[in-house]
């Protein structure tokens, strides 16, 4: 068998995504939305004889561009190997696809082109007469609409097949031309990396001589010029090809821009949105959280006495400390997850939340950041380590940093089902329609002062970190596409929901052997744990919590998720005097440890405002590369939730 | 006239763009060129972003950058 390589290049919001997760049938999650894709990914497939390893670049306007996110895809088409490149260009807008194009065409021949989005073309009364492209361009030219699955076979075919003997010849200005000739004779696209990007040709091993040329043409010739030379060459290619009917604005677009744009009900929608997403979850995880919860109380006692041929000392800590740690991840974390993600998954889809971005533009400049701050945000919401890495969108290091430090105000799917548990239990009491739209209402709130926390943060570090850096904000606003509903819920279930949910349970079920064993081990008749417990519990106590409750969120480092299992098997001491029984029970558990409403309260503030869990710590060391950051970002939520819990006890 | 200025509905022929380089570049992606016709779309609440439109891309400019817009109705 053949071995080949390609790479997947294109302008961000193409469907690059799409035509890489149908070539190698991947489950990459795509979204409405500029920069889903932020670092390479690579798989491998096989077509007819040939083997190919494809990699997913992150989506980028030019190879001159210099945000990290487009270095990337930049980097890879100029200085590694592969076979062929497949660049993805836009058929509702060939023009803005076609200086990328010719940018690649000037470092490689072997290009095949995917018209993809053809169908929305289609609809929107665009024509684009192939032949004539192709037969301009020298290099096959494959319509495909990723979506529909349509094109993608005639691509592979074009990819195992094609031959390349009169690619078109980029022509540039005499100047230009003048300077690749003399600089990198075969690659022109190289020579005017060299022109344009000084941080690479500062890498780059120079002559004397070679190196005084570049900066004289570097003078010379400005971005502006190439960017320019490469529009003349794209026109005279396009001439002929492209016919488009006048375009009426799609309906849909229409009542949305208005909804999002006008004062009265732009933010009324905001909210409404947030909340109803909310509320779905808790509304529909209620019955299923339950069911499973029994299910798996019930299972316990059989499980026992199944595994009863085991000595007590290894029996007990499996069943009372991994295996109710683990069923409670599970029943009370799958649902919410599995009804959020594919929630939050058509919406992203559907082109909303950059219109969320375009409206917090303005309160998040006030604070030196912008608008895509929220889109993190939102990230955060689901995962805060997938929030983290999401800040590459942000287009200065100092909006940057501000983002990755405030992620954590958004409280993850590992910590908002505990808190929908807590508020059930101490706020709402009851399970009815109303007892979900109360829950609802009180964990927007939450959320909102995430939010109000987030916006305080920003503005104050903005007078702390990078002070001299220009701030940018340019953000495309796609147009509105319809999801393919199942296909995306079944993508951000296997990917997303089951991924966390993972990771949870692989943490609890270690973590509630742990705590088992340390709850039995005595030393001079008090088990470890109660000396842990006693340690915290004056500095609890002074917060307006406990040494258990601190001693569980420490616990709950590795994942969120396992942060009330600890605190219930930290209160029984090992589990050994309580049984579950049902969800609702869980409340006396509490209670006999001297709960009060300000407890609860002060939970969930702690709960908001905590040091990250280690995978998102992980992730900002990854992103910042540096310690300092990483550890303000563990201290700067932790001193804020504890002065919040610290206030609100000394107040009531 | 400034592109800012232009009301929610109005085109205009962009005639000069006086943005920093990096601005400059994104926008060009974005269709920003001379002598391109611009629609102003919609704008946010608190009148900052502004959204045009240009050719069929739709996008977002805070109202500082894109009084640094001139364009001619």
């Amino acid at each position: 068998m053949k071995k080949r390589s390609a790479c997947l290049i294109g302008n961000p919001n193409v469907g690059k995504s799409s035509i890489f997760n149908s070539l190698t049938g991947s489950l990459q999650h795509t979204g409405n939305w500029t920069g889903k894709t932020v670092s390479n990914e690579k798989k491998e497939f096989v077509y007819q004889d040939t083997l190919w390893e494809l990699v997913d670049l992150p989506g980028t306007y030019s190879l001159m561009c210099e945000s990290d996110e487009e270095k990337i895809a930049s980097d890879f088409v100029l200085e590694n190997d592969y076979d062929l490149a497949v660049v993805i260009c836009d058929a509702t807008n060939l023009e803005r696809s076609m200086e990328l194009l010719l940018e690649v065409l000037d470092v490689k021949k072997e290009v095949v082109v995917a018209l993809n989005l053809m169908d929305e073309a289609r609809k929107r009364q665009i024509f684009i007469d192939k032949e004539l492209l192709e037969k301009k361009l020298g290099i096959p030219v494959v319509l495909t609409s990723a979506k529909e699955g349509v094109g993608l076979d005639i691509l592979l075919e074009k990819m195992n097949h094609a031959v390349f003997t009169n690619t078109f010849l980029v022509e540039h200005t005499p100047q230009i031309e003048r300077f690749c000739k003399y600089f990198v004779r075969e690659r022109k696209g190289e020579a005017i990396k060299y022109l344009v990007d000084e941080e690479y040709s500062m890498q780059k091993d120079l002559q004397e001589e070679k190196r005084k040329v570049l900066h004289f043409y570097q003078k010379m010739i400005s971005k502006a010029m190439i960017r320019e030379s490469y529009h003349e060459n794209a026109l005279k290619i396009l001439e002929g090809v492209i016919e488009r009917k006048e375009e009426k604005e799609k309906k849909e677009d229409k009542i949305w821009n208005f909804l999002f744009s006008n004062r009265f009900t732009s933010f009324p929608l905001m909210l409404l949105l947030l909340f109803g997403i909310l509320w779905l979850t808790i509304y529909f995880s209620n019955i299923p959280s339950d069911l499973l919860f029994s299910f798996f109380e019930f299972l316990e006692k059989p499980l026992y006495s199944l595994l009863s041929f085991l000595p007590v000392s290894v029996l007990n800590p499996l069943i009372y400390g991994g295996y109710r740690t683990l069923y409670w991840v599970v029943s009370v974390m799958t649902p919410p997850m599995l009804i959020f993600f594919p929630l939050f998954s058509l919406l992203e889809d559907y082109g909303l939340l950059p219109r969320i971005a375009f409206n917090l533009d303005q309160p998040f400049s006030k604070c030196g950041s912008c608008g895509k701050q929220s889109l993190t945000m939102c990230m955060g919401l689901g995962c805060n380590a997938v929030g983290v890495t999401g800040t590459r969108i942000m287009e200065s290091k100092k909006m940057r940093l501000l983002s990755i430090l405030t992620n954590v105000f958004m409280p993850c799917n590992g910590r908002f089902p505990a808190m929908i548990a807590i508020i059930g239990m101490f706020f709402v009491q009851d399970a009815s329609f109303l007892g979900s739209i109360y829950s609802a209402l009180i964990l927007s709130l939450i959320i909102l002062g995430g939010i109000l926390l987030t916006f305080l943060v920003t503005y104050l570090l903005n007078f702390f970190v990078l002070k001299n850096e220009k701030p940018i904000f340019i953000l495309e606003l796609p147009s509105f596409r319809k999801p393919k509903i199942l296909k995306t819920i079944y993508f951000s279930i296997k990917e997303k929901a089951l991924h966390v949910l993972k990771r949870a349970m692989v943490v609890s079920f270690p973590a509630g052997l742990l705590i088992y064993f340390l709850a039995n081990v005595q030393i001079e008749g008090l088990s470890i744990l109660t000396y842990l417990k006693d340690f915290l519990n004056p500095f609890g106590v002074l917060i307006g919590l406990d040494g258990a409750i601190l001693l569980a969120f420490l616990l709950g480092m590795p994942a969120n998720e396992i942060v009330i299992p600890m605190l219930l098997l930290l209160y029984s001491n090992g589990g050994m005097l309580t049984s579950y029984e049902s969800l609702d029970s869980l409340k006396n558990i509490f209670l006999v440890n001297h709960w009060t409403i300000l407890t609860a309260i002060n939970f969930l503030i702690l709960s908001l405002c905590h040091f990250p869990c280690a995978t998102t710590l992980l992730t900002i060391k990854k992103e910042t590369n540096s310690w300092f950051y990483t550890i303000l970002s563990f201290v700067l939520p932790t001193m804020i939730g504890i002065v919040l819990c610290f206030i609100i006890n000394l107040i009531f | 006239m400034k592109c800012s200025e232009l009301k929610v509905g109005e085109k205009g022929i962009i005639q000069e763009i006086f943005l920093d380089e990096k601005k400059q570049a994104k926008l060009f992606h974005l269709g920003l060129i001379k002598g391109e016709e611009i629609v102003c779309k919609f704008k946010s609440p608190f009148h900052s972003p502004i959204a045009y439109q240009i050719k069929g891309c739709v996008f977002a400019v805070r109202a500082c950058d894109a009084d640094r817009i001139e364009v001619s109705v």
